[in-house]
């Protein structure tokens, strides 16, 4: 891990060196010279180390041995070793001859080194908003199967939510609010090539950096609006000696939580009541309720805890990864492995991913650098191919309990004669043999440059890449008839079998050329950038379908009958031309200015160009002579910043109005469908990019030696133009109106991040605290007036948050005789003792479409991380808290509803608590009316939460031992993720997508894995 | 160096206007399409396909007769019952998704009006798409007018901002289709080129109708006549064998909407699930009660006949065997009755017992009315979705009935009408009507007569609203569960709030 983490910083060296050259020292007369070697803490030399007698200016640096050689007047001097990235250190000279020095990393969170757009810069010189993850040291070994999730809770500003549990499955990530109504996920860069954290093992990452805001992301133009998040990987080796570092772990993993149904003869109750309530017929006897409640006859009248026979208690999961790394001759490679094989916790699904990398550099005299990063990930999934797994999720509230899992010979269970529970669709079979989707990808990047460095401070690079993705899924839906326990055919049944062959290769060439200039005059220094991009991506599909397969064991297609294909081809691309300019006079006054032109071949001719600027300033007032005295301040600095950034994420010709393909008409009555062409999607030949302007402050301090940091800032992100598809009527004739950029929507909030650090005296003990908390308030501005009804309960409406739910305001229950008296009802509707009472807004007597209103905001207000450290020798703990404050969901229909439809449906066990003349005082309404359905903010629930995202609890082995074991390192630990959460929902877990409102989200899984670490 | 620095920068970007055109060659764009007669056949074939979704011909149309007298939707979200009961509203998303559909018909169709005249090609293949295209538009807004009064008349392709107009009048849509289908008349050919194609005979059979549902029986008759007259079309003699696969586009249909199975979207009307035709759809009781018996008399007065009524629950829905055994009556006489009625009762309607498909007597237990569809069923366990059974817009019977009922009401009952009238009855063997009836009693046997002939065809909602009976016949006659008709709005539908939201031109239909 050391020896990763000093080579990153190698360049630097180099630069140091080379100012450290340029400012020049004197060489005195002396009385003897003192020499000496500074290594790291793996033991590896450091080159470039500042090394200077306290109290003068004399001094020298190491060279690439590490060793150094320094004249030396007095046994008094005292020796100061410093070098960026780690403690400065002071070592009494006395009467020494060789002086022995191990430089240990710096703690100090403000003196890192930070990668930047095209660049890296000193933490502390930084003038905009910008996150770091450095995976190794802030996060250990938190299980993670999606790399994502390493951000998630540990930068003030982006939000990071699951999509679940379900192998293989992404996160969703927001940096600082949702500035678009369309696409808002932010633009990843590894080493600056596009991609997606997907392809990265989580131990292959130097650092991540979050682009927060658009001071620093501008320089990435229209892709950038969403911010930017930088990936850096390891480089190779230091030295000759190999270095081989495997990390394993392997562990169990279940869901959070699960819902928990009704009991068969529970659920029979109050189906009946609902029934009765809704003037239908009961559905079940008294007589088989009680066959039910005893279990007298369990393959007819069961009680199936469905969402328990659907999910395994613990699912198995195990990943490794291993890499070498060696510097051989001039060139560092750094080679590395990653499995991951994860068995889902629903039955039925799987994910393995393999991802490889190789990084290749290599130092070719005359200035020139030429380095190649090869990388890519091999994915395959499986799962259930009916809708998908959420489609399974619904299935398991919609099921009967009274159905058995099995019929008594062992066949799936099902259900015939009684219409109700004739569509229970058998979750477990549905997720394991009725289908089956196979889901695999194979993408590989290639990413060779070329460095030139002719004089000191002047860089040109070229940076060339190419990744291809080629996927394949495959969906295999099988014919089948179940049957109930005495054999009859059930309704649960598929005729046809149909195999879906689709393919997609994906294509992003990118080349871009930079070149760097930095010098120093005296105390100004300056750092100019100018660059450009040219950048494509592609994307080909092709769909193929068949039925009828002779049997369900065949799996390919030229098996199948009937076939249908589809195919399409996109592309994009851009082209851009950039620049920056930095000035830092006296590491006191910073000033940076980007600027950006980006064409794209999205927008019409008339609208392809655009630019995009920024400008940021900083003041290190804690370099000032007049609070040199301030002990207690180690650092200050104030930031402001303002820029601009667009977004493209809008499809390929928006512009271009097409005829789409339609589905075809047969003519002559028999058999072929001739094609048809049509407007199905409206074109905007005006549209032009989203533009969004930010600006914030900032500040940064640093208490007592950066024992304490704090870092704050406030921000405004201010989107305009935004690209919206604004409700369009019905008898335009057409359902999918065009983009139109009508919309503007800002993002106001403020950031605090507290770090703590310290070690007790001598006792060998460390802690550190870290707390922060981000606060946004998200607001559409303007619609021109339009109200965007993303669906039946959420709404996009000026004033109002993006997604806002939408409904009445939901008051009470009708509890007695004056209630129904007193309060208006749905406009032709009675109410009854029971149902919920709707606040009549307007006054008008009647409830109506007048008195919806906002019921809910699903964009959390507050989001936070708390991070705890311990170490104590060899051992250490870590534990991560994240949460969210504020934040509402929609949570009704399934498992959730007031049993209005009689259709098929259980619920959950709150609703034992439903309005019924002997339980007056209910905290549910009553069943069996629509009404209690209508959208309200009775089924709006808080989803706020705090939960253990993670604690390690590890020991490292001391050196005796590992020098034993011939290890350099040697470490063990246990990991768990979400052992605990807090939050007022109970049934399902709190995180999800603002968009999952019918509780049909996979759940989040809860997970322990022991595992090691070893370095030879 | 700074200088080859600028021109790589330079060179870079004058490359780059061309580096950033890119031409999308997934399908045709306005600039491309409109050129020769294959690009207007692929508009005619969308125009054509527009007829085909769910919520219309697909299956909307037909389940119309759900929120008739003629059945009872058993599925609650698909919200036929709400309307049925009345207990719809603007925001009833059914009532958005006809309105839409419809109106994408009519956006197919202006396509072909307004781009197809300034095509240079084959005059004739032009005329005929535009004939055809003015045979859609007057069908979409002759559903849409019977079902909302009044709509906005969009006669070109619009801008979403040229859409947001108020609605015209009842009156203004019904001469806009007038004008439409006169038109098309003038251009359609005798025949068409393939049997699915929209002729001259199918124009002027739509103009009959639109100007019967307006009252102008004398037009109507007209157009009536010359249908009849054209000798292009007659009875087939098999009323069963018409709405299977073999009677499809018979010389009795003049314009059926044509589904094949492996379309991407095939019809959903005449599915099965193993135990019964049409999950969603019951048959009322009322409706089956409503068949003639053999001699041609209500059920009532037949002394050869013992009436359902006598089997079946308060609500009309027949007993079970077990239920009746207890009463001392037997499922066998009540199944063996069926064979006492108008033979199109067993050839529409799915009874208890009867065979059906693999089940040697049909369980109707599955159904809440006991009662289920067979019109258009296909006899085999099929894919649901997936149809391929034609349904026929307009067929020769309609257009008989049609004539027998815009000439009584014209003129009076005379021989013209019995004849036309007894042709319809002749065929599935019941006898004539009575030749003594007066205009009013022979409406009666006009509307009996549609009702038993055409259930299921998507024509009776239509009846109800026009006839002006809808209020007795749904909350009177329906035994099987309550619904409301409040006359001072559901005799036609609200226009969809959804709608109203988007055009802030549009003012809601009265009563709502």
């Amino acid at each position: 891990m050391k020896s990763f983490y000093q080579a990153q910083k190698y360049p630097f060296r180099l630069l140091l060196l080379l100012c450290f050259i340029c400012m020049g020292y004197q060489s005195q007369a002396q009385s003897r010279i003192v020499s000496g070697e500074v290594k790291d803490e793996a033991g590896l030399p450091l080159p470039g180390v500042n090394i200077k007698i306290k109290g003068t200016n004399n001094g020298t640096i190491t060279n690439f041995e590490g060793a150094f050689k320094l004249p030396i007047e007095s046994e008094e001097d005292i020796v100061i070793f410093s070098f960026m990235g780690f403690e400065q250190q002071e070592i009494d000279v006395q009467t020494k001859e060789f002086i022995s020095v191990v430089l240990k990393e710096s703690t100090e969170l403000l003196s890192e080194i930070v990668v930047v757009g095209y660049g890296t810069q000193k933490k502390e010189n930084l003038t905009g908003a910008v996150g770091v993850v450095n995976p190794d040291k802030d996060v250990g070994n938190q299980a993670v199967t999606n790399t994502e999730s390493l951000l998630q809770g540990r930068i003030a500003g982006v939000q990071l939510t699951q999509s679940g549990g379900k192998p293989g499955a992404g996160a969703e990530i927001i940096i600082r609010g949702n500035g678009t109504l369309n696409n808002s996920s932010p633009l990843v860069l590894i080493d600056g090539v596009p991609g997606s954290m997907q392809d990265i093992l989580p131990s292959d990452i130097e650092s991540i950096s979050v682009l927060k805001d658009a001071a620093s992301a501008s320089i990435y133009g229209t892709r950038a609006a969403n911010g930017v998040i930088l990936v850096t990987t390891k480089t190779g080796g230091a030295t000759e000696k190999l270095k081989v570092n495997y990390n394993g772990y392997a562990g169990l993993q279940k869901a959070t939580v699960l819902p928990d149904f009704l009991d068969s003869w529970d659920y029979m109750t109050l189906k009946n009541e609902a029934n009765i309530n809704a003037g239908r017929n009961p559905i079940y006897s008294d007589e088989e309720m009680d066959i039910a409640r005893a279990g007298s006859d369990p393959y007819r009248y069961a009680n199936t805890d469905w969402a328990d026979e659907t999910f395994k208690d613990g699912a198995f999961f195990q990943n490794h990864q291993v890499s070498l790394s060696q510097k051989v001759g001039k060139t560092q490679y750094m080679a590395s492995l990653g499995y991951l094989d994860q068995k889902g916790i629903m039955y039925g699904t799987s994910a393995e991913r393999i991802n490889y990398r190789i990084n290749l550099k290599s130092d070719l005299g005359k200035g020139f650098k030429f380095g190649t990063n090869f990388f890519g990930a091999i994915k395959k999934s499986e799962g259930s191919a009916d809708s998908d797994d959420q489609g399974v999720m619904r299935l398991i509230a919609n099921s009967s309990p009274l159905v058995p899992v099995f019929n008594q010979d062992g066949s799936w269970g099902s259900a015939s004669g009684n219409p109700y529970e004739i569509n229970t669709k058998n979750p477990l079979f549905y997720a394991t043999e009725a289908s089956r989707q196979y889901n695999n990808s194979n993408k590989s990047t290639i990413n060779p440059y070329l460095e030139f460095t002719p004089i000191k401070g002047l860089t040109f690079k070229t940076n060339f890449s190419y990744s291809f993705t080629q996927g394949f899924n495959k969906s295999h839906k099988y014919d089948f008839q179940l049957t109930d326990n005495d054999g009859n055919d059930s309704d649960i049944t598929r005729v046809q079998n149909s195999l879906v062959d689709a393919a997609n290769t994906y294509e992003t060439v990118q080349w871009e050329n930079t070149a760097n200039y930095t010098k120093s005059f005296g105390k100004h220094n300056i750092n100019v950038l100018v660059g450009t991009t040219m950048n494509s991506y592609a994307h080909k599909w092709t769909n193929v379908r068949v039925t009828d397969l002779p049997s369900n064991d065949l799996t390919e297609i030229g098996s199948g009958s009937n076939p249908t294909v589809n195919g399409t081809f996109n592309e994009s691309r851009l082209l851009s031309l950039f620049g920056r300019f930095q000035y830092n006079y006296d590491d006191r006054y910073l000033l940076e200015a980007n600027v950006r032109q980006d064409g794209s071949s999205k927008f019409p001719s008339n609208n392809r160009f655009a630019v995009f600027p920024a400008l940021s300033a900083g003041w290190i007032f804690s370099n000032e002579g007049f609070l040199s005295d301030a002990e207690f301040l180690s650092f200050g600095k104030f930031r402001a910043n303002w820029g601009q950034l667009g977004n493209d994420k809008i499809g390929y010709y928006p512009y271009s109005q097409t005829y789409t393909p339609t589905d075809g008409y047969p003519f002559d009555g028999s058999s072929i469908a001739n094609g048809g062409l049509a407007v199905t999607d409206l074109a905007n030949p005006d549209i032009k990019w989203e533009t969004t302007t930010s600006y914030g402050v900032g500040a940064d301090f640093g208490f007592w030696d950066d024992m304490l940091t704090v870092t704050a800032d406030y921000f405004v992100k201010d989107t305009d133009d935004i690209l919206l598809k604004l409700p369009i009527p019905g008898a335009t004739g057409i359902s999918n109106p065009a983009y139109q950029n009508a919309g503007r929507v800002k993002n106001t909030g403020w950031e605090l991040a507290v770090n703590h650090f310290n070690k007790v005296g001598n006792s060998g003990f460390e802690y550190n605290i870290g707390f922060n908390i981000t606060n946004i308030k998200n607001e559409i501005i303007d619609m021109q007036g339009e109200t965007q009804y993303i669906n039946n309960r959420q709404v996009n409406m000026e004033g109002q948050a993006i997604g806002s739910f939408f409904g009445y305001e939901n008051t009470g229950i009708y509890r007695t005789t004056e209630d129904l008296e007193k309060y208006p009802y749905i406009d032709g509707q009675t109410p009854q003792l029971g149902d919920l009472i709707y606040h009549d807004i307007n006054g008008d007597g009647v409830i109506d479409d007048q008195d919806r209103t906002i019921i809910g905001n699903p964009n959390p207000e507050y989001m936070y991380g708390i991070n705890l450290g311990v170490a104590y020798k060899g051992f250490d703990l870590k534990m991560f808290f994240q949460g969210v404050q504020n934040v509402d969901i929609y949570s009704s229909a399934t498992g959730h509803h007031s049993g209005g439809g009689n259709n098929l449906m259980n619920w959950t066990t709150d609703w034992m608590d439903r309005w019924t003349p002997d339980n007056p005082d209910a905290s549910k309404p009553r069943l069996g009316n629509v009404n209690n359905e209508q959208v309200s903010s009775f089924w709006v629930e808080d989803a706020s939460y705090l939960r253990l995202k993670n604690v390690e609890v590890g020991y490292n082995f001391n050196e005796n031992v590992c020098r034993k074991l011939k290890m350099q390192q040697f470490r063990l630990y246990v990991n768990t993720t979400n052992p605990l959460t807090w939050s007022e929902l109970g049934h399902w877990d709190p995180e999800r997508y603002a968009n999952q409102s019918r509780n049909e989200a996979y759940p989040q899984t809860t997970t322990i894995t022991f595992g090691t670490n070893i370095i030879f | 160096m700074k200088k080859a620095l600028i021109t790589l920068l330079g060179a870079t970007c004058f490359s780059c206007s061309n580096y950033l055109d890119l031409q999308d060659n997934n399908t045709l764009n306005q600039d491309s399409f409109w050129k020769t007669e294959d690009h207007l056949n692929l508009a005619v074939t969308a125009a054509y396909e527009s007829l085909t979704p769910e919520e219309l011909y697909g299956r909307g149309i037909r389940d119309l007769d759900c929120i008739s007298d003629n059945g009872y939707n058993e599925w609650t979200w698909m919200q036929y019952w709400d309307i049925s009961v009345g207990q719809h509203n603007p925001a009833t998303d059914r009532i958005g998704w006809v309105w839409n559909d419809n109106y994408k018909g009519i956006r197919r169709a202006n396509e072909i009006l307004d781009n197809a005249p300034g095509m240079s090609i084959n005059a004739e293949a032009k005329d005929i798409a535009i004939g055809e295209a003015l045979f859609l538009r007057g069908l979409f807004y002759n559903n849409l007018n019977m079902l909302f009064n009044n709509v906005p008349l969009i006669l070109k392709v619009v801008s979403p901002q040229e859409a947001r107009i108020e609605k015209s009048s009842k009156e203004e849509v019904f001469d806009q289709i007038i004008e439409d289908l006169s038109n098309a008349i003038e251009l359609l050919p005798e025949k068409g080129e393939f049997v699915g194609k929209i002729n001259k005979y199918a124009a002027i059979a739509l103009r009959a109708r639109v100007y019967l549902y307006h009252q102008e029986y004398e037009k109507a008759l007209k157009d009536c006549e010359e249908v009849i007259n054209s000798g292009q079309y007659r009875l087939m003699d098999d009323y069963k064998q018409l709405f299977t696969a073999e009677g499809q586009n018979s010389s009795e249909s003049i314009f059926s909407v044509q589904f094949i199975s492996n379309m991407r979207s095939g019809e959903k009307f005449s599915g099965t699930y193993k135990k019964q035709p049409q999950s969603h759809f019951g048959v009322l009781p009322n409706l089956v009660h409503d068949f003639y018996t053999k001699n041609g008399l209500k059920p009532e007065d037949d002394p050869d006949a013992t009436p359902f009524s006598v089997w079946a629950d308060e609500k009309g829905v027949p007993k079970s065997a077990k239920e009746l055994e207890a009463e001392g009556l037997s499922i066998f006489d009540y199944w063996a009755e069926f064979a006492n009625r108008d033979p199109r009762l067993d050839h529409s309607i799915l009874r208890g017992g009867e065979p059906w498909l693999d089940q040697e007597k049909w369980d109707n237990v599955v159904k809440a009315t006991k009662y289920g569809i067979q019109k258009y069923i296909r006899e085999e366990v099929g894919m649901y979705g997936d149809g391929d059974r034609n349904f026929m817009i307009i067929r020769y019977a309609d257009v008989l009935l049609m004539y027998a009922e815009a000439k009584n009401e014209f003129s009076g009952p005379s021989g013209d009408v019995f004849n036309a009238l007894n042709q319809v009855r002749r065929r599935v063997g019941m006898p004539d009507v009575d030749a003594s009836l007066n205009q009013e009693t022979l409406r009666e046997e006009i509307r009996h007569e549609r009702r038993v002939e055409l259930a299921f065809e998507g024509l009776r909602y239509f009846d109800e609203l026009r006839w002006k009976t809808a209020k007795n016949d749904f909350e009177n006659k329906v035994i099987f569960h309550e619904r409301t008709f409040n006359e001072g709005k559901h005799y036609w539908w609200p226009i969809p709030q959804t709608e109203i939201d988007r055009n802030p031109n549009l003012s809601q239909n009265p009563g709502w």
